[in-house]
C-alpha cells in the first residue's frame, strides 16, 4: 500500500499517547457544535459572522489546538518551528514518503472525526435538513471535507518546520489576535459585499451545483494532498535541523 | 578494505559560520573522533552525514549511496546519537524502544537489556522526567543496539558519572567487536578519545586540519630541554619554543639538527595526548 | 584479561614494538601459556590506549613468528612454541636489558672498567639477597 501501512505503525506512536487530549478536543468540538446548531437560524435569517468562523475553524486550524503540547511545533534551533516527533522520526530509518504519510494521519485523527460530526450534527439537529436534500447534504460535506484538505493539510506541511521570527509568547499573542481580528475583519467585508456568509453560499451552490461542486472540491482536494506531499518532501529536504 | 562511508569537499554555511571544506572517510573496524573547540563544526558534520544538515557543496556517501538523494537506503545503515534528542519527552524507554527496534533488522535485544541494567535506567518513565545523565544513558541504549556498521555519537559520555562512563567504553569495544563496523564521535572528553580512538580528525573554526593515527601523532610530538638558548633559526618540525625548551613534530629531523649544529640536549619527552591537542587547535 | 603490559612514552622504541616485544617475554617465560586466549585488538587497544592499528601491527607481527595464532571467528591465541624459539627470546631480551643499561652509563660518561664495576656490585648485591 505504498507505505500506508508503515505510516500507520509510525502514527499509532503518537496516537496512542494522544488519547487524553483528543477526548478533551471532543468535548470542545462538541460545545462548538452545541453553538453552530443554536445559531443556524440566526446566521441563515441575518448573518452572524462567528458561525463561520466557527466552522470554517472547524475545517481548517483547530487540530493545532487540539494536539497535546509535547507534540505541537516547536522551536527547535534559530527562528526553526517543526514538529520534535518529526525531527525525531528522521533521524531513523524511515522514508520521507512514509514520514509525510504518517504526518497526514495524525491529522486526519485530529480532523476529520470533528468535521464528520459537525456536519452530520448539523443536518440532523438544526434546519439545515429542512434546506438540503440528503443528496445536495452529501455534496455540501463533500465540499467541506475537501476543503479540510486543501487548507487543513498545511498544519501536517507545517510539521516540516517554518521559520518563525517570534521571540517571546506576548509577540505569539499580538500574532494571533492580529490575525484573528483580520479573519473576522474579512468574514465581515464578505457578509456586507455578498449579503450572506461563506457557508450560507456554499449551501447554495451545493443545493445548485451539487455535481459540479463535488467535482471541483475533489480536484481541489487531491491536488492540494499531492502539493503539500510534494512540498513537504522537498521541505525536509532543505530545512537544517540543527 | 571498503569505505563504509565518505564525505568528499562537504561545505557549508550556517549564519556567519563557514565549515568545511571537509574530507574524511570511514573504513570498517576504526574509530574516528572529532576534536575541536565549541562551534568548531563537530556536530554539524554529524547532522550533515544524517542529512539533518543540508550540504551547499560536496558529496557524502553512505554504503555507496547518497545522503539526500532519491535511494534513502543510507538510512539503515547508519544510527545516531545526538547530543539533545527532541521528540522523546512524552514517551517511556519501554515505549521508545518498542518504537525503534523494530525499525532495524539487526535490533539486538540483549544488549540493550544488558545496558538498561548495567547503567540502571528506568524504563517506565516518562524521558522528559528523567535526569540529564540518565536521558543520555537512555539514548545510548536506544542507539547501540540498532547494530548498524556506522555509528554516531555526539559527546557519548558529556554528562554521566565516571563508574558508567567506563562501562560504556567498555560496551562500544565490545560493538565495536562485532562486526565490520565503525563509529564517528564528536568528543570534548579525554578518556573516550585515549580509550577508543584510532584517528583523530581535528577541527579549527570549521577547517578541518587533519585527520592523523593516535599513535603517529603520540610519537611524533616531542619536547627537548636544550643545554643552552637556542639559535634563532627554526628547527624542523618546531611548533612551540620557550628558552631552552622546544617542540617539534618532526623528531628525527630535529635530533639530527641538533648534532649537526652541536646543540646539546639535556632531556626529552613525548607529549600528552591532551597537550598535542592544544597544540593542534591554537 | 588486562595483560601486564608497561608501555613507556618516552622510550626511542616504538610503542608496537614495545608491545610485541613484551607479549614475547610474557609467552617465552610461561606466564602465558599455549592456548590462552588474549584480548581482542580492539580491548587491548583500548587497555593500552592505542590505535588499532598499533595493536594489528604487534599481532601480526607475532603471528609470522610463530608466537600468536588467530582462528578466524574465535579470537587470538598464544601458540605452542618450541624450546629453541622460547630461549631465543629470552637471549635477546636479557641482551636487551643489559645493552641498554650499558647505553645508559655510556652516556653518563662512565668507563668501560667502571661498568663491569657497577655490573659486579649489582650481582653481588643479588646474590646475597637471594639467599
Amino acid at each position: 500500500m505504498n507505505g500506508w501501512k508503515q505510516a500507520f505503525t509510525i502514527a499509532k506512536l503518537e496516537l496512542k499517547a494522544s488519547v487524553f487530549s483528543f477526548l478533551f478536543a471532543l468535548a470542545f468540538v462538541l460545545f462548538l457544535i452545541y453553538t453552530l446548531v443554536s445559531t443556524f437560524d440566526a446566521y441563515m435569517d441575518n448573518g452572524f459572522v462567528f458561525f463561520d468562523l466557527i466552522f470554517i475553524l472547524i475545517f481548517s486550524f483547530a487540530p493545532v489546538w487540539m494536539t497535546p503540547k509535547d507534540f505541537q511545533i516547536q522551536k527547535i534551533n534559530g527562528d526553526l518551528m517543526a514538529s520534535p516527533i518529526l525531527v525525531m522520526q528522521n533521524q531513523l530509518p524511515i522514508s520521507q514518503e512514509v514520514l509525510v504519510k504518517s504526518r497526514f494521519i495524525i491529522h486526519f485523527f485530529y480532523s476529520f472525526p470533528f468535521q464528520l460530526l459537525t456536519v452530520v450534527a448539523l443536518y440532523t439537529i438544526s434546519p439545515l435538513q429542512g434546506i438540503l436534500s440528503f443528496g445536495s447534504f452529501i455534496t455540501f460535506a463533500i465540499m467541506w471535507f475537501a476543503f479540510g484538505v486543501y487548507v487543513g493539510y498545511a498544519i501536517p506541511y507545517g510539521d516540516a518546520g517554518e521559520k518563525f521570527p517570534a521571540k517571546n509568547d506576548a509577540f505569539i499573542v499580538i500574532f494571533n489576535l492580529l490575525f484573528f481580528t483580520g479573519v473576522f475583519l474579512v468574514f465581515t467585508f464578505f457578509h456586507i459585499l455578498f449579503g450572506n456568509g461563506i457557508i450560507y453560499w456554499s449551501i447554495a451552490l451545493a443545493e445548485n451545483w451539487p455535481i459540479l461542486s463535488s467535482a471541483i472540491s475533489i480536484i481541489l482536494a487531491i491536488a492540494g494532498y499531492h502539493h503539500y506531499k510534494f512540498y513537504m518532501k522537498r521541505k525536509m529536504d532543505k530545512i537544517d535541523y540543527l | 578494505m571498503k569505505d563504509l562511508a565518505s564525505i568528499t569537499g562537504v561545505k557549508k554555511t550556517i549564519d556567519e559560520f563557514e565549515l568545511g571544506p571537509i574530507d574524511l572517510t570511514i573504513e570498517p573496524g576504526t574509530i574516528t573522533a572529532l576534536i575541536g573547540n565549541n562551534g568548531s563544526g563537530k556536530s554539524t558534520i554529524l547532522k550533515l552525514m544524517m542529512h539533518l544538515a543540508k550540504a551547499d557543496q560536496g558529496s557524502i556517501q553512505i554504503f555507496d549511496t547518497s545522503v539526500g538523494g532519491q535511494d534513502e537506503s543510507w538510512k539503515n545503515h547508519i544510527s545516531y546519537q545526538p547530543q539533545t534528542v527532541v521528540g522523546w519527552n512524552a514517551f517511556t524507554g519501554k515505549t521508545l524502544k518498542s518504537f525503534i527496534a523494530p525499525l532495524y533488522p539487526d535490533w539486538d535485544e540483549n544488549l540493550f537489556n544488558q545496558m538498561a541494567e548495567a547503567l540502571n535506567i528506568p524504563l517506565n518513565k516518562r524521558f522528559g522526567k528523567l535526569s540529564q545523565g540518565v536521558q543520555q544513558k537512555l539514548n545510548l541504549a536506544l542507539t547501540l543496539p540498532r547494530n548498524t556498521p556506522i555509528l554516531l555519537l555526539d559527546e557519548p559520555t558529556a554528562s554521566i558519572d565516571i563508574p558508567s562512563k567506563k562501562i560504556i567504553i567498555d560496551l562500544l569495544t565490545d560493538w565495536m567487536d562485532q562486526g565490520e563496523r565503525a563509529i564517528v564521535m564528536a568528543s570534548h572528553q579525554s578518556e573516550d578519545i585515549m580509550k577508543l580512538a584510532d584517528y583523530l580528525s581535528v577541527l579549527k573554526n570549521g577547517k578541518m586540519v587533519g585527520t592523523f593515527e593516535k599513535e603517529t601523532l603520540k610519537e611524533s610530538h616531542t619536547r627537548y630541554w636544550m643545554k643552552d638558548e637556542l639559535p634563532a633559526a627554526a628547527v624542523p618540525g618546531e611548533i612551540a619554543r620557550e628558552q631552552q625548551m622546544i617542540i617539534s613534530n618532526d623528531p628525527e629531523a630535529a635530533e639530527k639538527y641538533f648534532s649537526e649544529n652541536n646543540l646539546i640536549c639535556m632531556d626529552a619527552a613525548k607529549l600528552d595526548l591532551d597537550e598535542i591537542i592544544a597544540i593542534l587547535l591554537s | 584479561m588486562e595483560l601486564p603490559i608497561r608501555l613507556s612514552k618516552d622510550s626511542r622504541e616504538p610503542i608496537y614494538h614495545q608491545i610485541e616485544n613484551q607479549l614475547k617475554a610474557l609467552i617465552a617465560g610461561g606466564h602465558l601459556p599455549a592456548d590462552t586466549p588474549l584480548p581482542s585488538i580492539r580491548a587491548l587497544a583500548k587497555d593500552l590506549e592505542t590505535s588499532v592499528i598499533t595493536i594489528r601491527r604487534a599481532y601480526q607481527d607475532l603471528e609470522s613468528q610463530g608466537f600468536i595464532r588467530t582462528t578466524q571467528g574465535k579470537g587470538t591465541f598464544v601458540a605452542e612454541i618450541d624450546q629453541s624459539l622460547k630461549q631465543q627470546v629470552k637471549v635477546s631480551s636479557v641482551y636487551q636489558s643489559m645493552e641498554k643499561a650499558v647505553a645508559i652509563a655510556r652516556n653518563y660518561d662512565y668507563t668501560y672498567p667502571q661498568i663491569e664495576n657497577i655490573f659486579q656490585e649489582v650481582l653481588e648485591a643479588h646474590k646475597r639477597e637471594g639467599k
